[in-house]
Protein backbone atom coordinates (compact mmCIF):
# COMPACT_ATOMS: atom_id res chain seq x y z
CA UNK A 1 0.00 0.00 0.00
CA UNK A 2 0.77 3.53 -0.95
CA UNK A 3 0.81 6.20 1.77
CA UNK A 4 0.44 9.49 0.80
CA UNK A 5 3.45 12.02 2.46
CA UNK A 6 3.12 15.61 3.66
CA UNK A 7 6.41 17.01 4.40
CA UNK A 8 6.21 20.48 5.66
CA UNK A 9 8.22 23.60 5.22
CA UNK A 10 10.52 22.86 7.60
CA UNK A 11 11.81 19.48 6.02
CA UNK A 12 12.99 21.31 2.81
CA UNK A 13 14.74 23.92 5.10
CA UNK A 14 16.40 23.55 9.06
CA UNK A 15 15.14 20.00 9.47
CA UNK A 16 16.33 18.82 5.77
CA UNK A 17 18.10 15.86 7.50
CA UNK A 18 14.26 14.72 9.50
CA UNK A 19 13.48 13.85 5.91
CA UNK A 20 16.65 12.29 4.82
CA UNK A 21 16.14 10.19 7.42
CA UNK A 22 12.60 9.27 6.93
CA UNK A 23 12.67 8.43 3.36
CA UNK A 24 15.80 6.03 4.00
CA UNK A 25 13.89 4.63 7.09
CA UNK A 26 10.73 4.01 4.78
CA UNK A 27 13.00 2.54 1.98
CA UNK A 28 14.45 0.19 4.45
CA UNK A 29 10.77 -0.87 6.10
CA UNK A 30 9.40 -1.26 2.16
CA UNK A 31 6.85 1.45 3.17
CA UNK A 32 6.14 3.21 -0.18
CA UNK A 33 5.30 6.80 -0.11
CA UNK A 34 4.09 9.33 -2.44
CA UNK A 35 4.56 13.18 -1.59
CA UNK A 36 1.51 15.14 -2.15
CA UNK A 37 2.04 17.18 -5.54
CA UNK A 38 2.38 20.94 -5.15
CA UNK A 39 2.16 21.01 -1.16
CA UNK A 40 1.81 24.36 0.39
CA UNK A 41 2.41 25.41 4.28
CA UNK A 42 0.11 24.24 6.95
CA UNK A 43 -0.13 27.37 8.39
CA UNK A 44 1.29 26.28 11.82
CA UNK A 45 1.11 28.56 14.87
CA UNK A 46 1.34 31.25 12.21
CA UNK A 47 -1.07 32.06 10.46
CA UNK A 48 -4.28 31.54 12.23
CA UNK A 49 -2.90 34.33 14.78
CA UNK A 50 -3.67 36.51 11.61
CA UNK A 51 -6.09 34.91 9.26
CA UNK A 52 -8.16 32.12 10.82
CA UNK A 53 -10.28 31.20 7.49
CA UNK A 54 -6.61 31.07 5.33
CA UNK A 55 -5.36 29.28 8.04
CA UNK A 56 -7.59 26.72 7.49
CA UNK A 57 -7.88 27.35 4.05
CA UNK A 58 -4.00 26.28 3.43
CA UNK A 59 -3.87 22.76 5.40
CA UNK A 60 -7.24 21.83 3.71
CA UNK A 61 -5.51 22.77 0.41
CA UNK A 62 -3.33 20.06 1.02
CA UNK A 63 -5.81 17.76 2.14
CA UNK A 64 -7.86 18.57 -0.82
CA UNK A 65 -4.55 17.74 -3.05
CA UNK A 66 -4.25 14.77 -1.46
CA UNK A 67 -8.02 13.10 -1.95
CA UNK A 68 -7.85 12.36 -4.81
CA UNK A 69 -4.51 10.41 -4.48
CA UNK A 70 -5.28 8.19 -1.33
CA UNK A 71 -7.25 7.94 2.12
CA UNK A 72 -4.10 7.36 4.64
CA UNK A 73 -1.37 10.67 5.01
CA UNK A 74 1.70 11.06 7.09
CA UNK A 75 3.20 13.73 8.04
CA UNK A 76 6.65 14.00 10.31
CA UNK A 77 5.58 17.61 12.29
CA UNK A 78 3.72 17.58 14.94
CA UNK A 79 2.02 21.33 14.66
CA UNK A 80 1.12 19.97 10.57
CA UNK A 81 -0.70 17.08 11.95
CA UNK A 82 -2.43 19.38 14.44
CA UNK A 83 -3.37 21.88 12.02
CA UNK A 84 -4.57 18.77 9.07
CA UNK A 85 -6.28 17.24 11.87
CA UNK A 86 -8.22 20.79 13.36
CA UNK A 87 -9.56 21.28 9.64
CA UNK A 88 -10.64 17.22 9.49
CA UNK A 89 -12.29 17.65 12.73
CA UNK A 90 -13.85 21.34 11.71
CA UNK A 91 -15.52 19.56 8.70
CA UNK A 92 -16.31 16.40 9.93
CA UNK A 93 -18.82 18.37 12.76
CA UNK A 94 -19.58 20.67 9.73
CA UNK A 95 -19.06 23.96 11.99
CA UNK A 96 -19.46 27.45 9.99
CA UNK A 97 -15.76 27.88 9.49
CA UNK A 98 -15.54 24.77 6.91
CA UNK A 99 -18.35 26.46 5.30
CA UNK A 100 -16.35 29.34 4.52
CA UNK A 101 -12.86 27.07 3.88
CA UNK A 102 -15.05 25.10 1.06
CA UNK A 103 -15.90 28.39 -0.19
CA UNK A 104 -12.41 29.57 -0.44
CA UNK A 105 -10.88 26.30 -1.97
CA UNK A 106 -13.55 26.80 -4.20
CA UNK A 107 -12.32 30.01 -5.33
CA UNK A 108 -9.63 28.04 -6.29
CA UNK A 109 -11.00 25.12 -8.05
CA UNK A 110 -10.64 22.63 -5.31
CA UNK A 111 -12.80 20.61 -3.04
CA UNK A 112 -12.41 18.25 -0.14
CA UNK A 113 -14.73 15.41 1.05
CA UNK A 114 -12.82 15.38 4.40
CA UNK A 115 -12.06 11.55 3.99
CA UNK A 116 -8.05 11.84 4.54
CA UNK A 117 -7.06 10.47 7.86
CA UNK A 118 -3.50 12.30 8.96
CA UNK A 119 -1.33 10.37 10.91
CA UNK A 120 1.97 11.96 12.86
CA UNK A 121 5.18 9.12 11.80
CA UNK A 122 5.61 8.26 15.51
CA UNK A 123 1.59 7.14 15.16
CA UNK A 124 2.52 5.66 11.79
CA UNK A 125 5.83 3.73 12.96
CA UNK A 126 3.94 2.29 15.61
CA UNK A 127 0.25 1.72 14.85
CA UNK A 128 -0.19 1.33 10.67
CA UNK A 129 3.99 0.43 9.99
CA UNK A 130 3.72 -1.87 13.49
CA UNK A 131 6.50 -2.50 16.26
CA UNK A 132 7.03 -6.11 15.05
CA UNK A 133 7.97 -5.15 11.75
CA UNK A 134 10.10 -2.15 13.67
CA UNK A 135 11.36 -5.05 15.90
CA UNK A 136 12.09 -7.43 13.24
CA UNK A 137 14.41 -4.80 10.80
CA UNK A 138 16.45 -3.87 13.96
CA UNK A 139 19.93 -4.45 14.33
CA UNK A 140 22.13 -4.15 17.57
CA UNK A 141 23.32 -1.03 16.87
CA UNK A 142 21.21 0.69 19.90
CA UNK A 143 22.28 -1.41 22.11
CA UNK A 144 23.95 -0.06 25.21
CA UNK A 145 22.32 3.37 24.67
CA UNK A 146 19.93 5.11 26.90
CA UNK A 147 17.50 7.49 25.16
CA UNK A 148 15.69 10.10 26.35
CA UNK A 149 11.86 10.49 24.55
CA UNK A 150 10.67 13.98 24.31
CA UNK A 151 7.29 14.69 23.28
CA UNK A 152 7.06 18.47 23.29
CA UNK A 153 3.53 19.73 23.05
CA UNK A 154 1.14 19.35 19.77
CA UNK A 155 2.17 15.82 19.18
CA UNK A 156 -0.17 15.45 22.72
CA UNK A 157 -1.95 18.31 22.70
CA UNK A 158 -4.75 19.06 22.66
CA UNK A 159 -5.49 16.04 20.57
CA UNK A 160 -3.44 13.01 21.73
CA UNK A 161 -5.48 10.38 18.98
CA UNK A 162 -2.97 8.03 19.82
CA UNK A 163 -1.11 8.46 23.24
CA UNK A 164 -1.56 9.47 26.41
CA UNK A 165 -1.62 13.31 26.78
CA UNK A 166 -0.02 13.23 30.15
CA UNK A 167 2.48 9.93 29.52
CA UNK A 168 2.39 9.22 26.00
CA UNK A 169 4.17 5.99 25.79
CA UNK A 170 4.74 5.40 21.70
CA UNK A 171 8.25 6.69 21.63
CA UNK A 172 9.22 4.76 24.49
CA UNK A 173 7.45 1.41 22.63
CA UNK A 174 10.00 2.28 19.83
CA UNK A 175 13.14 2.55 21.45
CA UNK A 176 12.36 -0.74 23.42
CA UNK A 177 11.48 -2.23 19.95
CA UNK A 178 15.03 -1.01 18.65
CA UNK A 179 16.56 -2.63 21.53
CA UNK A 180 17.89 0.52 23.56
CA UNK A 181 16.79 1.65 27.49
CA UNK A 182 14.14 4.39 27.93
CA UNK A 183 15.99 7.08 29.72
CA UNK A 184 12.54 8.61 31.65
CA UNK A 185 12.75 12.08 32.82
CA UNK A 186 10.73 14.94 34.37
CA UNK A 187 8.85 16.95 31.70
CA UNK A 188 8.46 15.07 28.63
CA UNK A 189 5.76 16.83 27.22
CA UNK A 190 7.05 20.21 28.32
CA UNK A 191 7.00 23.32 26.16
CA UNK A 192 10.27 24.11 23.96
CA UNK A 193 9.06 27.54 24.03
CA UNK A 194 8.22 27.12 20.13
CA UNK A 195 8.21 30.69 17.88
CA UNK A 196 9.48 32.01 21.17
CA UNK A 197 13.51 30.97 19.90
CA UNK A 198 12.49 34.02 16.72
CA UNK A 199 10.45 36.47 18.62
CA UNK A 200 11.90 36.66 22.12
CA UNK A 201 15.68 34.85 21.48
CA UNK A 202 16.63 34.71 25.45
CA UNK A 203 13.12 33.83 26.62
CA UNK A 204 13.14 31.08 23.97
CA UNK A 205 16.70 29.96 24.91
CA UNK A 206 15.66 30.16 28.84
CA UNK A 207 12.40 27.89 28.08
CA UNK A 208 14.75 25.16 25.96
CA UNK A 209 17.61 25.22 28.11
CA UNK A 210 15.46 24.07 31.12
CA UNK A 211 14.30 21.19 29.46
CA UNK A 212 17.59 20.31 28.24
CA UNK A 213 18.58 20.57 32.21
CA UNK A 214 16.15 17.95 33.47
CA UNK A 215 16.83 15.31 30.51
CA UNK A 216 20.72 15.73 31.42
CA UNK A 217 19.40 14.79 34.91
CA UNK A 218 18.99 11.17 33.76
CA UNK A 219 21.80 10.94 31.98
CA UNK A 220 20.76 9.80 28.71
CA UNK A 221 22.88 9.26 25.62
CA UNK A 222 20.31 10.42 23.27
CA UNK A 223 17.53 12.71 23.07
CA UNK A 224 14.80 11.84 20.91
CA UNK A 225 12.17 13.79 19.35
CA UNK A 226 8.87 13.75 17.43
CA UNK A 227 9.38 17.28 16.42
CA UNK A 228 11.46 19.35 13.64
CA UNK A 229 10.90 22.70 15.88
CA UNK A 230 11.74 20.65 19.40
CA UNK A 231 14.71 19.55 17.82
CA UNK A 232 15.87 22.78 16.74
CA UNK A 233 14.72 24.97 19.78
CA UNK A 234 17.05 22.25 21.86
CA UNK A 235 20.08 22.41 19.54
CA UNK A 236 19.69 26.29 19.17
CA UNK A 237 20.08 26.34 23.25
CA UNK A 238 23.00 23.79 23.49
CA UNK A 239 24.47 26.08 19.92
CA UNK A 240 23.92 29.15 22.19
CA UNK A 241 25.85 27.89 25.33
CA UNK A 242 28.73 27.05 23.07
CA UNK A 243 29.32 28.50 19.82
CA UNK A 244 31.21 28.87 18.04
CA UNK A 245 31.93 25.33 16.66
CA UNK A 246 32.10 23.11 20.02
CA UNK A 247 31.14 19.70 19.47
CA UNK A 248 28.07 18.80 21.31
CA UNK A 249 27.50 17.57 24.59
CA UNK A 250 24.36 15.56 23.77
CA UNK A 251 23.37 14.36 20.79
CA UNK A 252 19.52 15.55 20.42
CA UNK A 253 17.96 13.31 17.12
CA UNK A 254 14.51 13.84 15.44
CA UNK A 255 12.52 10.33 15.69
CA UNK A 256 13.58 9.61 11.88
CA UNK A 257 17.29 9.44 12.83
CA UNK A 258 16.76 7.59 15.76
CA UNK A 259 14.65 4.48 14.26
CA UNK A 260 17.15 4.81 11.29
CA UNK A 261 20.08 4.18 13.77
CA UNK A 262 18.23 1.70 15.33
CA UNK A 263 17.62 -0.05 11.40
CA UNK A 264 21.63 -0.07 10.93
CA UNK A 265 21.66 2.80 8.74
CA UNK A 266 24.54 4.98 8.30
CA UNK A 267 25.34 9.01 9.50
CA UNK A 268 25.15 9.99 5.71
CA UNK A 269 21.45 8.20 4.84
CA UNK A 270 20.29 9.97 8.61
CA UNK A 271 21.69 13.52 7.59
CA UNK A 272 23.61 13.28 11.02
CA UNK A 273 26.63 15.76 9.65
CA UNK A 274 23.63 18.21 9.26
CA UNK A 275 22.89 18.71 12.96
CA UNK A 276 23.56 22.81 14.38
CA UNK A 277 26.44 21.00 16.59
CA UNK A 278 29.05 19.26 15.15
CA UNK A 279 30.12 15.77 16.31
CA UNK A 280 27.34 13.74 16.89
CA UNK A 281 28.38 10.75 15.65
CA UNK A 282 31.13 10.64 17.10
CA UNK A 283 29.59 11.56 20.23
CA UNK A 284 27.09 8.49 19.74
CA UNK A 285 30.03 6.05 19.19
CA UNK A 286 31.97 7.32 22.32
CA UNK A 287 28.63 7.45 24.43
CA UNK A 288 27.29 3.94 23.90
CA UNK A 289 30.63 2.61 24.83
CA UNK A 290 31.02 4.90 27.78
CA UNK A 291 26.94 3.24 28.85
CA UNK A 292 28.00 0.16 28.38
CA UNK A 293 30.99 0.44 30.48
CA UNK A 294 29.15 1.87 32.95
CA UNK A 295 26.80 -0.83 33.15
CA UNK A 296 29.15 -3.58 33.11
CA UNK A 297 30.66 -1.82 36.23
CA UNK A 298 27.24 -1.65 38.18
CA UNK A 299 26.81 -5.00 37.17
CA UNK B 1 -4.77 47.54 34.76
CA UNK B 2 -1.15 48.51 36.96
CA UNK B 3 -3.42 50.09 39.37
CA UNK B 4 -5.13 52.86 38.10
CA UNK B 5 -8.81 53.70 37.96
CA UNK B 6 -10.68 52.52 35.30
CA UNK B 7 -13.47 55.04 34.17
CA UNK B 8 -16.69 53.76 32.75
CA UNK B 9 -15.83 55.69 29.47
CA UNK B 10 -13.22 53.42 29.04
CA UNK B 11 -15.19 50.09 29.66
CA UNK B 12 -16.43 48.01 27.50
CA UNK B 13 -19.07 46.07 28.79
CA UNK B 14 -19.79 43.99 26.05
CA UNK B 15 -16.38 42.82 25.55
CA UNK B 16 -17.56 39.34 27.15
CA UNK B 17 -20.35 38.75 24.93
CA UNK B 18 -17.90 39.62 22.05
CA UNK B 19 -15.55 37.07 23.07
CA UNK B 20 -18.22 34.43 24.25
CA UNK B 21 -19.97 34.97 20.75
CA UNK B 22 -16.13 33.74 18.89
CA UNK B 23 -16.56 29.95 17.99
CA UNK B 24 -14.01 29.31 20.55
CA UNK B 25 -15.73 31.59 23.27
CA UNK B 26 -18.38 29.47 23.73
CA UNK B 27 -17.68 28.30 27.81
CA UNK B 28 -15.86 31.50 28.58
CA UNK B 29 -18.66 32.23 30.87
CA UNK B 30 -18.16 29.42 32.83
CA UNK B 31 -14.44 30.52 33.88
CA UNK B 32 -13.87 30.13 37.34
CA UNK B 33 -11.00 32.31 37.98
CA UNK B 34 -9.33 29.26 39.21
CA UNK B 35 -5.91 30.06 38.06
CA UNK B 36 -5.40 26.63 36.49
CA UNK B 37 -4.15 28.44 33.68
CA UNK B 38 -1.77 30.70 34.93
CA UNK B 39 -0.48 28.12 37.44
CA UNK B 40 0.18 25.92 34.27
CA UNK B 41 1.38 28.26 31.96
CA UNK B 42 4.86 27.52 30.58
CA UNK B 43 5.49 31.18 29.35
CA UNK B 44 3.41 33.02 32.16
CA UNK B 45 6.36 34.40 33.59
CA UNK B 46 6.90 36.49 30.21
CA UNK B 47 3.21 37.67 30.27
CA UNK B 48 2.51 41.14 32.02
CA UNK B 49 -0.87 39.39 32.52
CA UNK B 50 -1.34 36.09 33.32
CA UNK B 51 -4.07 33.88 31.81
CA UNK B 52 -6.27 33.68 34.91
CA UNK B 53 -5.43 37.53 34.83
CA UNK B 54 -6.83 38.32 31.31
CA UNK B 55 -10.11 36.18 31.47
CA UNK B 56 -11.00 38.51 34.47
CA UNK B 57 -9.69 41.45 32.89
CA UNK B 58 -12.17 40.36 29.70
CA UNK B 59 -15.19 40.08 32.15
CA UNK B 60 -14.66 43.47 33.54
CA UNK B 61 -15.36 45.36 30.09
CA UNK B 62 -11.03 46.27 29.60
CA UNK B 63 -10.86 45.40 26.10
CA UNK B 64 -8.09 48.41 25.23
CA UNK B 65 -5.47 46.62 27.92
CA UNK B 66 -6.43 43.14 27.10
CA UNK B 67 -5.92 43.56 23.19
CA UNK B 68 -2.84 45.62 23.80
CA UNK B 69 -1.50 43.54 26.38
CA UNK B 70 1.40 41.34 25.74
CA UNK B 71 -0.04 37.83 26.79
CA UNK B 72 -1.08 36.58 23.63
CA UNK B 73 1.61 37.25 21.98
CA UNK B 74 4.10 34.99 24.24
CA UNK B 75 1.57 32.33 24.34
CA UNK B 76 3.51 29.48 22.81
CA UNK B 77 0.50 27.14 21.50
CA UNK B 78 1.31 24.43 23.85
CA UNK B 79 -1.98 23.46 25.12
CA UNK B 80 -0.84 22.99 28.51
CA UNK B 81 -4.13 25.47 29.93
CA UNK B 82 -6.19 24.18 27.06
CA UNK B 83 -6.25 20.15 28.65
CA UNK B 84 -6.27 21.02 32.16
CA UNK B 85 -8.85 23.86 32.34
CA UNK B 86 -11.44 22.36 34.56
CA UNK B 87 -14.08 24.60 32.68
CA UNK B 88 -13.00 23.33 29.40
CA UNK B 89 -12.36 26.53 27.93
CA UNK B 90 -10.24 26.61 24.56
CA UNK B 91 -7.85 29.29 25.74
CA UNK B 92 -5.29 28.51 23.43
CA UNK B 93 -7.87 29.19 20.08
CA UNK B 94 -9.47 32.43 22.81
CA UNK B 95 -5.31 33.21 22.65
CA UNK B 96 -5.44 33.18 18.97
CA UNK B 97 -8.77 35.03 18.73
CA UNK B 98 -7.05 37.77 20.91
CA UNK B 99 -4.04 37.78 18.01
CA UNK B 100 -5.99 38.45 15.52
CA UNK B 101 -8.65 41.16 17.24
CA UNK B 102 -5.42 43.17 18.39
CA UNK B 103 -4.11 43.36 14.55
CA UNK B 104 -7.34 43.61 13.04
CA UNK B 105 -8.49 47.06 15.32
CA UNK B 106 -4.74 48.29 15.02
CA UNK B 107 -4.66 47.65 19.08
CA UNK B 108 -1.64 45.20 19.00
CA UNK B 109 0.86 46.40 21.95
CA UNK B 110 3.35 48.83 21.35
CA UNK B 111 5.85 47.65 23.89
CA UNK B 112 6.61 44.38 21.37
CA UNK B 113 6.36 44.17 17.36
CA UNK B 114 5.97 40.71 17.83
CA UNK B 115 2.66 40.37 16.29
CA UNK B 116 4.98 41.57 13.07
CA UNK B 117 6.64 38.26 13.36
CA UNK B 118 3.06 36.96 12.29
CA UNK B 119 1.90 39.04 10.06
CA UNK B 120 5.42 38.76 7.78
CA UNK B 121 4.79 34.58 8.04
CA UNK B 122 1.40 34.92 6.70
CA UNK B 123 2.77 37.70 4.11
CA UNK B 124 5.39 34.58 2.92
CA UNK B 125 3.09 32.36 3.07
CA UNK B 126 0.34 33.92 1.16
CA UNK B 127 2.49 34.67 -1.43
CA UNK B 128 4.88 31.54 -1.68
CA UNK B 129 3.16 29.23 -0.78
CA UNK B 130 5.63 27.92 1.82
CA UNK B 131 7.40 29.24 4.68
CA UNK B 132 11.51 30.46 3.86
CA UNK B 133 12.91 30.35 6.99
CA UNK B 134 15.78 32.90 6.28
CA UNK B 135 13.36 35.54 4.69
CA UNK B 136 11.29 35.36 7.92
CA UNK B 137 13.89 36.32 10.23
CA UNK B 138 15.23 38.73 7.88
CA UNK B 139 12.04 40.20 7.47
CA UNK B 140 11.28 40.65 11.13
CA UNK B 141 14.88 41.58 12.34
CA UNK B 142 16.76 43.53 9.37
CA UNK B 143 15.33 46.45 10.03
CA UNK B 144 13.85 46.75 13.88
CA UNK B 145 16.27 44.32 15.49
CA UNK B 146 19.54 44.54 13.54
CA UNK B 147 21.66 44.06 17.05
CA UNK B 148 20.09 40.80 17.59
CA UNK B 149 20.08 39.80 14.24
CA UNK B 150 24.12 39.96 13.96
CA UNK B 151 23.88 37.79 17.17
CA UNK B 152 22.23 35.17 15.24
CA UNK B 153 25.11 35.26 12.61
CA UNK B 154 27.12 32.56 13.64
CA UNK B 155 23.82 30.25 13.77
CA UNK B 156 23.19 31.20 9.95
CA UNK B 157 26.56 30.35 9.18
CA UNK B 158 26.72 27.37 10.86
CA UNK B 159 23.23 26.29 8.86
CA UNK B 160 24.70 27.70 5.46
CA UNK B 161 27.29 25.24 6.52
CA UNK B 162 25.08 22.40 6.58
CA UNK B 163 23.04 22.88 4.16
CA UNK B 164 19.98 23.37 5.38
CA UNK B 165 19.38 27.15 5.14
CA UNK B 166 16.99 27.75 1.75
CA UNK B 167 17.99 30.63 0.03
CA UNK B 168 15.70 30.65 -2.88
CA UNK B 169 11.63 30.94 -2.05
CA UNK B 170 9.70 28.52 -3.01
CA UNK B 171 7.07 29.23 -6.00
CA UNK B 172 4.11 27.09 -5.23
CA UNK B 173 3.17 25.62 -9.28
CA UNK B 174 -0.12 26.40 -9.88
CA UNK B 175 -0.09 30.11 -8.28
CA UNK B 176 -3.59 31.90 -10.06
CA UNK B 177 -6.09 29.38 -8.09
CA UNK B 178 -3.39 29.58 -5.03
CA UNK B 179 -3.84 32.98 -4.87
CA UNK B 180 -7.74 33.16 -5.83
CA UNK B 181 -7.85 30.78 -2.42
CA UNK B 182 -5.62 33.35 -0.10
CA UNK B 183 -7.56 36.40 -1.28
CA UNK B 184 -11.36 34.70 -0.59
CA UNK B 185 -10.11 33.46 2.72
CA UNK B 186 -9.21 37.03 3.27
CA UNK B 187 -11.97 38.39 2.28
CA UNK B 188 -14.25 36.03 4.73
CA UNK B 189 -11.99 36.15 7.59
CA UNK B 190 -12.79 40.00 6.59
CA UNK B 191 -16.65 39.61 7.20
CA UNK B 192 -16.19 38.24 10.89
Amino acid sequence: MKYLYYPGCSSKGTSRAYEEALLSVCRKLGVELEEIEDWNCCGATSVVAVNKVLAFTLSARNLALAEPKGKEMMTPCPSCWLMLTKVNMAFHEGVALADKVRQALAAGGLNYGGTVNVHHLLDFLVNVVGLDKVKKAATDSLKGHRIAPYYGCQIVRPYAESDDTYNPQNMEKLIEALGAKVAQFEGKTACCGGALMATRKDDGVEMSRNILKSIKRASPTIVVTPCPLCQLNLELAEFDEKQPWKETELPVLNLAQLVGLGLGLTPKELGLSRSLLPGVEKKIKTAKKDSASLETAQV
Amino acid sequence: MKNRILLESEQHRDFLEEIAALPEGERVLSCLQCGTCSGTCPAASLMDYAPRQIFAMIRAGMKKDVLGSLTPWMCSSCYECTVKCPAQIKITEIMYALKRAAIKQGLASPDTDVYRFYQHFTDIVSKHGRMNEMLLMMRYMALRHPVAMMSRVPVGMRMMMTGVMQVQPHRVKNADSFQKMVEKAAALEAQQ
